[in-house]
């Protein structure tokens, strides 16, 4: 250890921590302390205003509809990543002739920008885009509608694009967690006269729980951050329909509303940390160890 | 310690000469080069050939820089309050000029070699005597329907001019009946802008000679946007041509583009919106009619008290390019070139405006000759000018059925007392 210290010293860490504090630490204790006054462009004059901008808040109506459709975006799209993600990797850690393109390929999305995957959806859910057309000729026209103009569906395209986008880096984690798996392991059950079925919930799946951890913990930070996704396919609407926590805090920041706007970004942090927190924890202590 | 203070003074030597290049002033001797912001329905494909011909010119190289029009106005707030700013952008003046803060945000553009030439320079001048935009036209905004007049006139309508609200519905029953594979009206709600042009022209036309006085007394807080019954029946009547099926169904998502596609191709007999969307249907082959939509019995134009501008931000990188950037496009030659592709009403004095389509030059005629024009409504409200897309959003909450015109009012009641409050306005 002492060696390690001679090559890396501490002090090594100075430029790192310096940055670190002065361009995130820094603006996010200063964020946090803004959330607490009325600071706007209008009154450029610190004032503490205690809870005020968090009263208002939980009673705006745009608000309460933003933060619900975060966690729904959240939730739903944690899920469909991670259990898309792991069929995936089921599928594609099989020795097939295509796998390594296959596996290229359902990863690739996830490299791409998401404004261009934003218009790239937006020629799929308009109404006379390729869903709409896919359903008329399949004969199910009454299944068509307008995905990005309809209140009750609009949510579900943003979290539709989110996991096309990001499952191929799920199934690529599991993958990884798969191949690591020793096959003595299988061998061992086979002997016994386990079942495919038996393997995957006595063997793989207690063994991915590691995977699953780092899936789900990111797929849950990711989707309570959500941004882009909606700036670009929905922008929010139709009206209020597709309003994020995120879109709020830019909407109110370039509103010059910067206290409230630090108040929604607070809100969103805490919830992002305990949520963050509490499933890395309950997933982490379901992990097995060999 | 001695090795930290080593990587230290390091470190801020490697980023203060990234900070001192990225900073530099583009220029010199080799020409100038300028970022130009502006939002896809400001943006005309005759700023390409315009900019092209500046860069082999005058040096002048214009990196464009075109934002979705949703987004424009928050993305413009930003990039001002951040001082991440491009070194022109496009905005309305003066109708913006409170909600961007100009005095503290741009460059005061009055001693420049173009404010002699400007024909109407009391649009762009503020009370301080101030002009802190190049008007690029001299008058603008006339709300009103522009059709696609062969469609309307295969279906043996021509030119229609429709003298109350009913008899506005009964045009587009009339489409619907001739031609059921035809949109009688398109609408775009993706585009919130172009969902409030009804209500803000609709609201002063069936106010009429009232309407100065009921903004006013809004603003000073002496009265509520839920208590004018005007605007409950604009918006009611604005709901039932989306309740009786004149509108296309994607109304929701569609964006302001599609609108122009849809109306230049025949798919759409109509869109309410203003002038600047002649040229561009016109550009696509279409013969485009106009008419001023009457609410309740009134009968009037609603214009607008404001004109396309170029400002410049105080924090703009190449700030000498961006002001010989003004200079070089207010000059006849790239002004003519740009209302030979876009006819309007030049800005600037000695400007060639272009061949004007025949039905919008018989239109304002008509009603800017009678003195039977009014001022959209939003010309009275600059100090919710910040506010305009968010409460905007909620017509489309209405169109889509899901507030009532009540919710509609009691809303925008309460975001504009937290937001005038807040703002310390007078009287609230």
């Amino acid at each position: 250890m002492n060696n390690l210290y001679k090559f890396y010293p501490a002090s090594f860490l100075v430029p790192a921590v310096f940055v670190f504090g002065l361009f995130f630490v820094l603006p996010t204790i200063m964020g946090f302390g803004l959330a607490f006054t009325q600071y706007s462009v209008y009154q450029q004059v610190l004032t503490y205003n205690g809870l005020d901008n968090f009263k208002y808040l939980f009673q705006h109506p745009q608000f309460m509809s933003a933060f619900w459709n975060t966690i729904e975006f959240a939730v739903f799209s944690t899920i469909l990543k991670t259990v898309i993600g792991l069929v995936l990797a089921l599928l594609l850690v099989q020795p097939l002739r295509s796998g390594s393109l296959l596996k290229t390929l359902f990863y690739m999305p996830c490299i791409l920008s998401p404004i261009i995957v934003a218009i790239m959806f937006q020629t799929v859910f308009r109404m006379d885009g390729l869903l709409n057309n896919f359903l008329e000729l399949m004969h199910l026209d009454f299944l068509r509608q307008d995905w990005m103009g309809n209140g009750k569906t609009v949510m579900s395209t943003i979290v539709t694009m989110d996991v096309w986008r990001w499952s191929g880096f799920n199934m690529a984690i599991f993958i990884a967690g798969l191949q690591s798996i020793p096959d003595s392991f299988y061998e061992a059950s086979s002997i016994d006269g386990a079942s495919y079925w038996q393997k995957m919930i006595h063997i793989r799946l207690p063994l991915l729980m590691p995977a699953l951890t780092i899936n789900m913990t990111s797929n849950c930070i990711g989707g309570l951050n959500v941004f882009e996704q909606v700036l670009g396919l929905t922008g929010g609407g139709p009206g209020y329909s597709s309003q994020v926590i995120g879109t709020m805090v830019y909407q109110s920041f370039s509103q010059g509303y910067y206290g409230k706007a630090s108040a929604m970004g607070m809100i969103q942090i805490v919830i992002t940390l305990a949520l963050g927190v509490l499933m890395y924890r309950f997933l982490s202590n379901k992990e097995v160890s060999y | 310690m001695k090795r930290v203070l080593l990587i230290s003074f390091a470190f801020f030597c490697l980023a203060g000469g990234l900070w001192a290049s990225g900073s530099q002033e583009a220029g010199g001797e080799e020409g100038h080069s300028i970022k130009f912001m502006t939002s896809a329905a400001k943006f005309q494909e005759v700023f390409r050939d315009i900019f092209a011909q500046m860069e082999s010119d005058d040096q002048m190289k214009v990196d464009i820089q075109v934002i979705p029009d949703d987004q424009y106005q928050n993305l413009l707030q930003i990039k001002l309050t951040s001082k991440e700013v491009p070194d022109v952008f496009m905005h309305n003046a003066p109708e913006h000029y409170q909600s961007l803060k100009v005095d503290s945000t741009c460059e005061d553009l009055s001693g420049e070699s173009w404010i002699p030439s400007m024909v109407n320079p009391d649009i762009v001048t503020d009370k301080n005597g101030k002009v802190w935009a190049m008007p690029l036209e001299s008058g603008s905004f006339f709300g009103a329907m522009y059709y696609n007049a062969d469609l309307l006139a295969e279906m043996g309508i021509t030119n229609p001019e429709p003298k109350t609200f009913d008899e506005y519905k009964d045009l587009l029953a009339e489409i619907k009946a001739k031609s059921p594979d035809t949109i009688p009206l398109f609408m775009n709600h993706r585009d919130n802008w172009t969902t409030q042009i009804f209500m803000t022209c609709g609201y002063s036309i069936a106010l009429g000679d009232r309407g100065p006085d009921v903004y006013s007394s809004i603003m000073a807080n002496k009265l509520k946007f839920s208590d004018v019954p005007e605007f409950t029946e604009v918006l009611d009547d604005y709901y039932s041509l989306i309740a009786e099926g004149y509108v296309n169904e994607d109304h929701l998502s569609a964006g302001y583009d599609e609108g122009l596609a849809a109306v230049a191709s025949g798919k759409a007999a109509m869109i309410y919106n203003g002038e600047w969307t002649v040229s561009s249907l016109e550009a696509e082959g279409a013969k485009i009619g106009c008419f001023p939509v009457p609410w309740g019995e009134n009968n009037s134009l609603s214009t607008g008290a404001y004109v396309q501008g170029f400002f410049v931000p105080k924090e703009a990188a190449s700030k000498e390019g961006a002001l010989m950037f003004l200079e070089k496009f207010s000059s006849p030659k790239y002004m003519d070139q740009y209302f030979a592709a876009k006819p309007g009403f030049p800005g600037i004095k000695g400007i060639n405006g272009g061949p004007i389509n025949p039905s919008l030059t018989a239109m304002t005629d008509k009603y800017m000759s009678a003195g039977n024009t009014v001022y959209q409504m939003n010309d009275y409200m600059a100090p919710l000018a910040v506010l305009w897309g968010e409460l905007w959003g909620s017509y489309v909450e209405h169109a889509s059925g899901s507030m009532s015109t009540e919710e509609v009012l009691a809303y925008w009641d309460a975001t504009v007392a937290d937001h005038m409050q807040a703002s310390g306005q007078a009287g609230w």
